[in-house]
C-alpha cells in the first residue's frame, strides 16, 4: 500500500466510522477539506494512491470509507475525476459486494468515464456486467448459454437498474452495449426486464429510452 | 410490448416545478429582513471554529449520512435564533440567495418527493428493501435536489429540544453547495459573507442518537426569570441583537461577539 494511504488510512477510517460521533466526523472532514485546499497536489496524490490499491488493500477499508472516496472524487472534488483510473473503480466494485457501494461505484464510473471521454463501447461497466454474469472470458460464454443463475441475474439487475436510473445518454448506450455482448439467454431476460421497467414511464418516454439503449438517435 | 399512454413521471416533474415556483416566492416573502436580505444562523461546535476561520470563513456542507435532506449546510433563518442552538456554541451568521426553493414543510412537497423517488429504481429498491435506508435516503435526496436544481430545502425540525425547537412552527434550511451542477459536500460559499458573531451560554445534552436534546445549564441559571415555556419570547429581540452584531462585526472585525444568555 502507498505510504500516504498507509499513514493516512486511519484518518480516513475515523472520518467515516459510524461509531464516531457525527459531530467529530464532520469536524474531520472540515479539517481535511481546508488542508487539501492549502496543499497543492495533495488531493491528487490521494487519488493516485487509491488508483494503485489492489483488492486486498481496498478490503482493509470499511464500506463507509469506500463510499466517501466515491463521493469525494465525483462530487466534492469533481475536479479530481480525470485523475481516477476507471479500472480502480472496477476493483472497488469487485472488492465490495454490498449493493450500496456497487451502485455508487457504477454511478461514479459512468461519471468519470464521461469526464475522461471514454467511448461507451470501452466502458468498464461492460466488464462489470460480464463479471456479474460470471463471464470472465469468451470461452466460458458458451457454457453459460444454457440458463442464467439467480445470483448472476440479481447482481446484474442492480447494474442495469443503476444505468436505467441514471438515464444519461452515455449510461443508456453503455447499457445497450452490455446487452449486445451478453449471451442470448441473458440478453432476452434483461431486455424483458428493461421493457417492463420503462413501461411505467408511459409510451413516449419508454420508446425514447429504449431507442437510446439501442443507440438510435431519435432526434435525427 | 404493452405500454401505457400517459407519462406519469413527466406530470410529477411538472407539479414539482410548480411547487418550486411557489416555494421560492414563499421563502422570499417569509424570511426577507427589512434590508431585503435573507439571513441564516448556523451553530458550530466550538472546536470547529478554527476550521471555519482557517478556511476563509466558509462553512462546510456536510455529507454525513443521516442528515435530513442530504448533503448541505444546515442552518436556520435568523428570525428563529434558538431553534438550532443545541448544535453548538458558536453562532455563524450569513446570507443566502436561493433562486430555487423546495418547501418540504407542506404536505404537497413531501408527497411529490415521495412519488418522484419511486422512479429512481435502484436507490428506491435499496431504500425500501434493505437495511441501508439511511444511505439510500441520502443519495435519493441529493439526486432530487440535483435534478430540480434546488438551492434550499425548507423543512420542519426533526431533532428536538424543549423550549428551543418548535417542531410544528420552526423551519430549518438545507442550503445546497454546488459543484459542477451537483449537490455536494465541501467548503462552501453558499452562505454568503459568513461571520462568527454569537457565543451561546448554554450546555445541551443529547440522547444517544442526538434526536432529542435538553438544556442543562438554563433551568438553574434562569431560575424564575424565564421558564422554558417563555423562552421563545426573547426571539424577536435576540434576532435583532444578533443582526446588529453581525453588521458591526462585518464592518469592524475588532467588534466583540454577542454572548447570548437568558
Amino acid at each position: 500500500m502507498d505510504l500516504l494511504l498507509f499513514l493516512g488510512g486511519e484518518f480516513l477510517k475515523k472520518m467515516t466510522d459510524l461509531s464516531v460521533s457525527e459531530e467529530e466526523r464532520e469536524s474531520l472532514r472540515y479539517e481535511l477539506a481546508a488542508y487539501l485546499e492549502e496543499e497543492t497536489g495533495a488531493a491528487a496524490n490521494i487519488v493516485e494512491a487509491f488508483n494503485r490499491l489492489d483488492s486486498d488493500e481496498l478490503s482493509s477499508f470499511a464500506r463507509e470509507t469506500a463510499l466517501w472516496y466515491l463521493d469525494w472524487v465525483t462530487q466534492e472534488r469533481h475536479d479530481l475525476a480525470r485523475h481516477v483510473e476507471p479500472g480502480s473503480l472496477s476493483t472497488l466494485w469487485s472488492t465490495f459486494n454490498e449493493p450500496v457501494v456497487r451502485t455508487r461505484a457504477v454511478e461514479a464510473l459512468i461519471g468519470i468515464e464521461q469526464v475522461r471521454q471514454v467511448h461507451h463501447s470501452r466502458s468498464e461497466v461492460i466488464n462489470l456486467v460480464r463479471l456479474a454474469l460470471g463471464l470472465r472470458d469468451e470461452r466460458v460464454l458458451e457454457d453459460r448459454e444454457r440458463r442464467p443463475s439467480a445470483e448472476a441475474i440479481n447482481v446484474t439487475s442492480q447494474i442495469v437498474d443503476t444505468l436505467l436510473t441514471e438515464q444519461s445518454p452515455f449510461a443508456l448506450r453503455v447499457l445497450g452495449e452490455s446487452l449486445t455482448r451478453m449471451p442470448t439467454s441473458y440478453r432476452l431476460h434483461f431486455q424483458e426486464e428493461i421493457e417492463t421497467r420503462v413501461t411505467v414511464l408511459g409510451e413516449a418516454r419508454a420508446q425514447e429510452l429504449l431507442a437510446a439503449i439501442r443507440g438510435e438517435d431519435r432526434s435525427e | 410490448m404493452a405500454v401505457r399512454d400517459r407519462d406519469p413521471l413527466r406530470k410529477i416533474e411538472e407539479n414539482i416545478e410548480e411547487h418550486v415556483t411557489s416555494s421560492t416566492v414563499s421563502l422570499h416573502a417569509d424570511y426577507r429582513q427589512a434590508d431585503g436580505r435573507i439571513y441564516v444562523i448556523k451553530y458550530l461546535p466550538a472546536k470547529r471554529l478554527g476550521s471555519f476561520l482557517a478556511s476563509g470563513k466558509r462553512l462546510y456542507a456536510s455529507d454525513v449520512p443521516g442528515f435530513t435532506w442530504g448533503d448541505g449546510i444546515y442552518a436556520a433563518p435568523l428570525s428563529s435564533p434558538l431553534t438550532t442552538m443545541m448544535f453548538g456554541r458558536i453562532g455563524v451568521v450569513g446570507r443566502i440567495e436561493p433562486r430555487r426553493v423546495y418547501d418540504a414543510t407542506r404536505s404537497t412537497g413531501r408527497d411529490l418527493y415521495q412519488t418522484w423517488i419511486r422512479f429512481q429504481w435502484q436507490w428506491y429498491n435499496l431504500l425500501t428493501t434493505t437495511i441501508h435506508s439511511n444511505l439510500a435516503n441520502r443519495y435519493l435526496r441529493n439526486a432530487f435536489r440535483t435534478r430540480f436544481r434546488l438551492d434550499c430545502v425548507v423543512f420542519r425540525p426533526d431533532q428536538f429540544c424543549p423550549g428551543y425547537v418548535g417542531p410544528n412552527s420552526d423551519a430549518w434550511f438545507a442550503v445546497t453547495h454546488w459543484t459542477d451542477g451537483r449537490v455536494a459536500a465541501g467548503l462552501s460559499t453558499s452562505v454568503i459573507d459568513a461571520e462568527w458573531c454569537v457565543v451561546g451560554c448554554e450546555e445541551f445534552f443529547g440522547d444517544q442518537k442526538n434526536l432529542v436534546f435538553d438544556a442543562v445549564l438554563g433551568p438553574a441559571f434562569r431560575g424564575a426569570r424565564l421558564s422554558r415555556g417563555q423562552l421563545q419570547t426573547v426571539t424577536p429581540g435576540l434576532s435583532n441583537a444578533i443582526l446588529d452584531r453581525y453588521r458591526r462585526r462585518r464592518t469592524d472585525p475588532a467588534e466583540s461577539v454577542l454572548v447570548v444568555t437568558f
